[in-house]
């Protein structure tokens, strides 16, 4: 993966007023950003070294937790048999990261999804895909769905042993238990990144469409929220000012009409229900979730997905979130009434 | 008993001589002194007044009442009553009574707020800009 460093002096947005540095490259399947606001045009070139290092890290970070590469710390661990697995450290923040998101979200996000999703994507039928709009409606009875699966195998971390390497651990699970990070991961590195660049009053992470953000005092950040309909068309616009000490936002997108395909019986998606192990039977065909942090709004963003548009709606109320945008599958664009106030 | 048929006042010539020297003041017409007649009678004690504590007690009460009714009134009048969901019952619609409107999805253009009792607002598209926002959130794996 190579990155492409672009400098510029000029504000790149009408929110903006400090130059910024970018660095564009590709990590984890997509793109990535690293953007570095700083305080005067002469410190641009130390904006575009820390720009491209910080990509780098992130990297490095997404090929250990990937599940698309054997050599992975990640699926070597899914394929290590035993009961007591070690893993490095960056792994085990990850997983730490995962077990506490679940508790965050009820279960909804779960990490040990990886055979229903794999089983889910073994169905894919090479034909065209039809639009959302084509499927059959979710039921938006809560009642009407079938219980949550209770009976999921466990797993948790344990410090390692005294006198193995520093920070690392030791993952216990049931046999079978298998771990896909893809819901939890982009929004936990993009974090991490950010907090390399401290020493710039402002930065964003984009990891691939999950955000994370610090604005420093008097800039903003302008973000788009991509319409998935209309390529280039925009649902919404974010302005996320900064404050004296400089305030951190997270904004993370999730969905199914990207990653999507037909099956035998009927279509297909990536987001797995815990409660059924299937492709969630969501009417939410994208949600987008300003939060104080990327993991946090990647977690509640998949969270609304999966539980669909009146549940979402009710659980986002009440969620420690700034905002949230729903795209409907009747194609309506739903807000939390918070929302609002961050829009341009 | 003499019944008096004149009710004007008369006026009663007072003797000069018979003034107190200390008095200084113009008297009036009807200034009417007492002169120094013989020893004064053995004075009687003044008749007990009764304690006005209680008195002044259960008027502060009293306004202390009134006050607190009456801001309790004017508070009633300037906070709204909550709204309250009644749940439907069979036959409800026939019940005769206020009907309380709860709002729950409201349509919002860009620059407006939703009231606090909305679960939902309905956001009008943004109109297409010259130049998109330099920073997308998208799924992943969206094409920019």
């Amino acid at each position: 993966m190579t990155g492409a460093t672009a400098a510029t002096a000029v504000p790149i947005s009408p929110a903006a007023t400090l130059p910024r540095g970018v660095n564009h490259s590709r990590a984890m399947g997509g793109r990535l950003g690293v953007h570095v606001a700083v305080a005067r045009d002469a410190d641009l070139v130390a904006a575009e070294r820390d720009a491209a290092r910080v990509a780098a890290r992130v990297r490095a970070w997404a090929g250990r937790l990937t599940r698309h590469d054997a050599a992975s710390d990640l699926m070597r661990a899914n394929a290590d048999s035993r009961g007591a697995v070690p893993v490095r450290p960056t792994l085990a923040a990850a997983l730490r990261w995962a077990a506490d998101a679940a508790d965050l979200t009820g279960g909804i996000v779960d990490a040990t999804l990886l055979r229903e999703r794999l089983a889910a994507e073994s169905t894919a039928l090479a034909t065209p895909t039809p639009s959302p709009a084509d499927r059959p409606a979710r039921p938006s009875d809560p009642a009407s769905r079938p219980a949550w699966d209770l009976s999921r195998p466990a797993w948790r971390l344990e410090a390692a042993p005294h006198g193995s390497a520093r920070r690392r651990a030791l993952l216990l699970r049931a046999p079978g238990v298998a771990f896909d990070l893809d819901g939890v991961a982009k929004g936990w590195i993009a974090d991490r990144a950010l907090a390399l660049l401290d020493r710039h009053p402002g930065a964003l992470v984009d990891a691939d469409g999950d955000l994370a953000i610090r604005s420093a005092a008097g800039d903003a950040w302008e973000v788009g929220v991509a319409d998935p309909r209309t390529p280039g068309a925009e649902l919404a616009i974010f302005v996320l000012p900064g404050a004296p000490l400089g305030r951190r936002y997270g904004l993370a997108t999730s969905g199914i009409s990207v990653h999507r395909w037909a099956g035998p019986d009927g279509q297909r998606h990536h987001l797995i229900d815990p409660r059924t192990g299937l492709p969630a039977a969501t009417d939410v065909v994208q949600a987008t979730v300003l939060a104080g942090s990327a993991h946090a709004a990647e977690a509640w963003a998949k969270t609304a997905v999966v539980l669909g548009l009146v549940e979402a709606l009710d659980v986002l109320d009440r969620a420690p979130i700034l905002g949230a945008i729903l795209l409907a599958s009747n194609g309506r664009v739903l807000a939390v009434p918070r929302t609002t106030r961050w829009l341009a | 008993m003499p019944i008096r048929a004149d009710p004007t006042a008369r006026q009663v010539a007072v003797d000069a001589a018979s003034r107190p020297p200390a008095h200084t003041g113009v008297p009036g017409p009807l200034a009417v002194t007492a002169g120094p007649g013989p020893a004064a009678p053995p004075q009687r004690s003044a008749p007990r007044r009764p304690d006005p504590t209680s008195a002044r007690l259960a008027v502060a009460a009293g306004g202390i009442a009134t006050v607190s009714a009456l801001l309790a009134a004017i508070a009633t009048a300037a906070i709204p009553a909550a709204p309250v969901a009644a749940a439907p019952t069979p036959g409800s619609a026939a019940t005769p009574g206020p009907v309380q409107t709860i709002v729950k999805y409201v349509y919002v253009q860009p620059g407006q707020a939703a009231p606090p009792a909305a679960v939902a607002a309905v956001m009008a598209t943004p109109r297409p800009r010259p130049r998109p926002a330099p920073v997308v959130t998208s799924q992943s794996g969206a094409k920019p």
